[in-house]
C-alpha cells in the first residue's frame, strides 16, 4: 500500500516544514519546473499517451503549453502536476522530485487548477478560497492571520472582491472561473498549473483570467504552466510556447520562434498567415483547415 | 441570500471561514431538534401500558432522587454487573421514575445515539462518494450486517448473545469487501456506489435463502426485527454498548468536517490540495462505518434514515460539512425519537393494545415519501 507509506513520511515531514517555512512569502527567486525523459500513461492505455525527452518551465515565466485535441497537452501537466505518475522519467521541482514531495509539502510549493471544476452550490466565493489554505494547515489548525491575508489577497487579485459572499450557484461560468482562480491563488504558491482554464468562457472573461495570471506573474514571480486552447491567446500572453504534437512537444521557445505558419500548418493542420509583428505577439490569422 | 450577505464584514478575529460556520439557521436547527426531542422524550415517557399524566411523567424525568444521585447513574451508564438495574436505586425511589429511567428513559437515550450515528454517517458516506443518494448501508453495511445476524440466529443460535458484535462485524467485513471490489489503482465514487450495490444484492439473496432453514417463527421474527431496525426493549446494556463508538465517531466526524469539505471539490482538487485523497476518504469511511454498525449492534438496520435526514439538513443549512455534521447531531436525534415515538405508540393509539411496530418501518414509509417530496421540490437535489 503505497497510501500508508506516505502518511508515515509524509506527516512527520509536513509537520517540520510546518514549523520552518510558515510566514513566509513565495520565493522571490522563482522555481523551475522540468520534466525528464517522461513517459506517461493512463490505466486504461497500454502505449504511453506522451512521451518527451524534456520540457521545461523556466522559473519566473509563463510557459504556455498548445496542441490540438488529444497532444497530450493536459497529460503532460498533469504529470508535472503529478496528479499522474509517469512511467518513466521524473519532474523535478527546484532540484527536487516532485513524487518524493509529501502531498501537503508540494501543494505549498505547486498548484494546478483542473479543466473542470465543480463546487457545491451553497459554498460562496471566500468559502471557495479559503479552501486553498488546506495545505497550509494542519488536522487541527484554525485559521490564522496569514490565512486571512492570503484569501483577502488571492480574491482582490482575482478581481472577485464584490463575490465574496456570493453563493457559487448564483455565478455566471466567467466569474465561477475567476473563484476558482481566487482559490489556488490563495494556496500561496511558486509554481501555479493552469489546465485550459480559458476554454468557454466569454471574450471578457478570457482575458481577466489571463490577465490576472500575467499580473501574478509579474508581481509575486510566479512560474506559470498553462495549456490552452487558443494558440492567438498563447502566443499574446507566454514568455514561451510548447507546442505538442501526437504526445511529443514538437516545438519549444519564445512565441516568435515556435509560432509559424508552418507549425499551423504541421501541428494544427491549419493554413494560417500569421503576422509576427503585432505588438501583441505573434498575431494569427486562419484561413482553412487543410485536409489529412 | 441577501440577508446573510452582511454577516462576513462582523469577522471575529481567529473565527473560522469569516467566523460564519455557525449561523442564525443553523442556531435554530439546533434549538428546535432539541424541544423536539425534549418533547417527544417526554411524550415516550408519559404513555405505555403504564399511563401518567404529563405532569407525573415530568416529575418522574426529572425525579431528584435520580437525576442527583451520583450512584443511580453510575449504575446506568456504566454499572453491567448489576444484575437488576432498578435494584441500583436508592430506597425511595417511586415507582413511576423506576419505570421511566429503568425502561422508557433508556430507550430514548439509545434513540439519540442511533439518530446522530445514522445521520452523521449518511452525510460523510454522502460526502465521501460524492454521490446524493449515499447512505449507510449502500456501500454494503446493512447486508453484511444483515447476512451476519440471520446466520447467527439461525445456524449458530447458541452464540446469539454475541448478536451485536457479529452485526457489527458483518457490517464492517461487507464495507472492506465492496473497497476491495471497487479497488483498482484507486477506488472512485462510483465504483464504490456499483460495488456497494452489487455486494447487497448477493448478501440480501442469501440471507432471504436463510430464512428457510430457520426452525421456528420465533427466530424469523427477531431476525425480520432485526433486519428492519426496531428499539423494542432497548435498556440501559443496549446505550453502553452504543455510546463510546458514537461519541468517538461524532468527535471525528466534526473534527473532518474540513476534510468532507475538500473532498466535496472533487478528488482531483482535493489531491492538488495536497490531500492524500484515498487514505482520507478510506478513514472517512471508516468514521461512518463506526457510526453505522454502533447502531446496527443495538437497533438493527434502520432504513432510510442515514440517507434522508443529511438532505434535509442540508436544505436548512446549506452544503458546508462543519454546518452540515454540527446540524446531523441535532437534527438526527429529533427525527429519531419522533419516529420511535410512532414506532411504539402508534398501534396503542388505534386502541390496539401495547403491540408495538419496528421503527424501521416508521422511517421507511415517512422517509421515503419525504425524500420523495424533497426531489420533486428541490430542482438541484445532486448538488451536494
Amino acid at each position: 500500500m503505497r497510501g500508508d507509506q506516505d502518511f508515515d513520511a509524509g506527516s512527520a515531514t509536513d509537520e517540520q516544514d510546518d514549523a520552518s517555512e510558515s510566514g513566509v512569502a513565495p520565493a522571490s527567486d522563482a522555481t523551475e519546473l522540468l520534466g525528464e525523459d517522461l513517459a506517461i500513461s493512463y490505466p486504461a492505455t497500454d502505449e504511453p499517451v506522451v512521451e518527451c525527452e524534456t520540457v521545461v518551465l523556466p522559473a519566473g515565466e509563463i510557459t504556455a503549453i498548445v496542441g490540438p485535441n488529444g497532444s497530450g497537452k493536459s497529460t503532460i501537466l498533469k504529470a508535472m502536476a503529478n496528479q499522474l505518475s509517469p512511467d518513466a522519467g521524473r519532474v523535478m521541482l527546484d532540484g527536487q522530485q516532485v513524487q518524493s514531495l509529501g502531498s501537503k509539502r508540494l501543494a505549498r510549493k505547486l498548484g494546478l487548477l483542473s479543466q473542470e471544476n465543480d463546487s457545491p452550490g451553497t459554498f460562496t466565493v471566500e468559502d471557495l478560497a479559503y479552501h486553498g489554505r488546506y495545505p497550509h494547515r494542519g488536522f487541527f489548525d484554525s485559521l490564522s492571520a496569514e490565512d486571512h491575508e492570503a484569501v483577502d489577497r488571492a480574491i482582490a487579485l482575482a478581481g472577485v472582491d464584490h463575490l465574496r459572499d456570493t453563493e457559487m450557484a448564483n455565478l455566471s461560468g466567467g466569474q465561477k472561473q475567476l473563484a476558482w482562480i481566487a482559490m489556488i491563488l490563495a494556496q500561496n504558491t511558486d509554481v501555479l498549473l493552469l489546465d485550459e482554464p480559458t476554454t468557454f468562457l466569454d471574450l471578457h472573461h478570457q482575458l481577466r483570467v489571463m490577465e490576472v495570471v500575467r499580473t501574478l506573474n509579474d508581481e509575486a514571480g510566479v512560474t506559470v504552466g498553462i495549456v490552452l486552447h487558443d494558440v492567438g491567446q498563447a502566443a499574446r500572453f507566454a514568455d514561451n510556447i510548447v507546442a505538442m504534437c501526437d504526445g511529443e512537444p514538437y516545438d519549444w521557445g519564445p512565441p516568435t520562434d515556435v509560432v509559424t505558419e508552418d507549425l499551423l500548418a504541421e501541428v494544427f493542420q491549419v493554413n494560417a498567415s500569421v503576422d509576427a509583428d503585432s505588438d501583441t505577439g505573434p498575431h494569427i490569422a486562419p484561413h482553412h483547415a487543410i485536409d489529412e | 441570500m441577501a440577508g446573510e450577505a452582511g454577516h462576513a464584514g462582523e469577522t471575529a478575529p481567529g473565527a473560522e471561514y469569516g467566523g460564519r460556520w455557525y449561523d442564525r439557521r443553523l442556531l435554530g436547527l439546533c434549538l428546535g431538534s432539541l424541544v423536539v426531542v425534549v418533547v417527544g422524550a417526554l411524550i415516550q415517557v408519559r404513555y405505555g401500558s403504564f399511563d401518567m399524566t404529563l405532569g407525573q411523567a415530568w416529575s418522574a424525568v426529572f425525579a431528584p432522587e435520580v437525576v442527583f444521585d451520583s450512584q443511580a447513574w453510575r449504575s446506568m451508564l456504566f454499572g453491567p454487573d448489576v444484575p437488576y438495574f432498578g435494584a441500583a436505586f436508592p430506597e425511595g425511589v417511586g415507582r413511576r421514575p423506576l419505570i421511566v429511567w429503568t425502561i422508557r428513559m433508556p430507550r430514548v437515550f439509545v434513540a439519540v445515539l442511533v439518530g446522530m450515528s445514522l445521520a452523521v454517517s449518511g452525510a460523510i458516506f454522502q460526502a465521501v462518494t460524492r454521490n446524493e443518494l449515499a447512505s449507510p448501508f449502500v456501500l454494503g453495511v446493512s447486508s453484511g450486517a444483515g447476512l451476519a445476524i440471520l446466520l447467527t440466529l439461525v445456524l449458530f443460535s447458541s452464540l446469539s448473545a454475541l448478536l451485536p458484535l457479529f452485526a457489527a462485524i458483518g457490517g464492517g467485513v461487507a464495507f472492506l469487501l465492496v473497497y476491495a471490489i471497487a479497488w483498482k489503482g484507486g477506488t472512485s465514487p462510483v465504483r464504490l456506489v456499483l460495488a456497494g450495490v452489487v455486494v447487497n444484492m448477493v448478501f440480501q439473496s442469501l440471507q432471504r435463502g436463510l430464512f428457510f432453514f430457520a426452525d421456528d417463527l420465533g427466530i424469523v421474527r427477531s431476525a425480520l426485527s432485526w433486519i428492519t431496525g426496531s428499539l423494542t426493549g432497548v435498556e440501559w446494556p443496549e446505550f453502553r454498548i452504543l455510546a463510546i463508538p458514537t461519541i468517538l465517531a461524532m468527535v471525528l466526524a466534526l473534527a473532518g468536517a474540513r476534510q468532507l469539505n475538500v473532498l466535496l471539490l472533487g478528488s482531483e482538487t482535493a489531491k492538488s490540495l495536497g490531500m492524500r485523497v484515498e487514505r482520507m476518504r478510506f478513514l472517512l469511511s471508516g468514521v461512518a462505518i463506526l457510526a453505522a454498525t454502533a447502531s446496527v449492534a443495538v437497533a438493527g438496520i434502520i432504513g432510510f434514515f442515514g440517507l434522508v435526514v443529511p438532505h434535509v439538513v442540508r436544505l436548512v443549512v446549506g452544503s458546508d460539512y462543519r454546518r452540515l455534521i454540527v446540524g446531523c447531531l441535532f437534527a438526527g436525534p429529533a427525527l429519531m425519537v419522533v419516529a420511535d415515538v410512532g414506532a411504539r405508540l402508534f398501534l396503542l393509539g388505534l386502541g390496539q393494545g401495547p403491540a408495538q411496530i419496528p421503527v424501521g418501518v416508521v422511517t421507511g414509509v415517512v422517509g421515503g415519501p419525504y425524500f420523495l417530496y424533497l426531489m420533486r421540490r428541490t430542482q438541484n437535489m445532486g448538488d451536494i
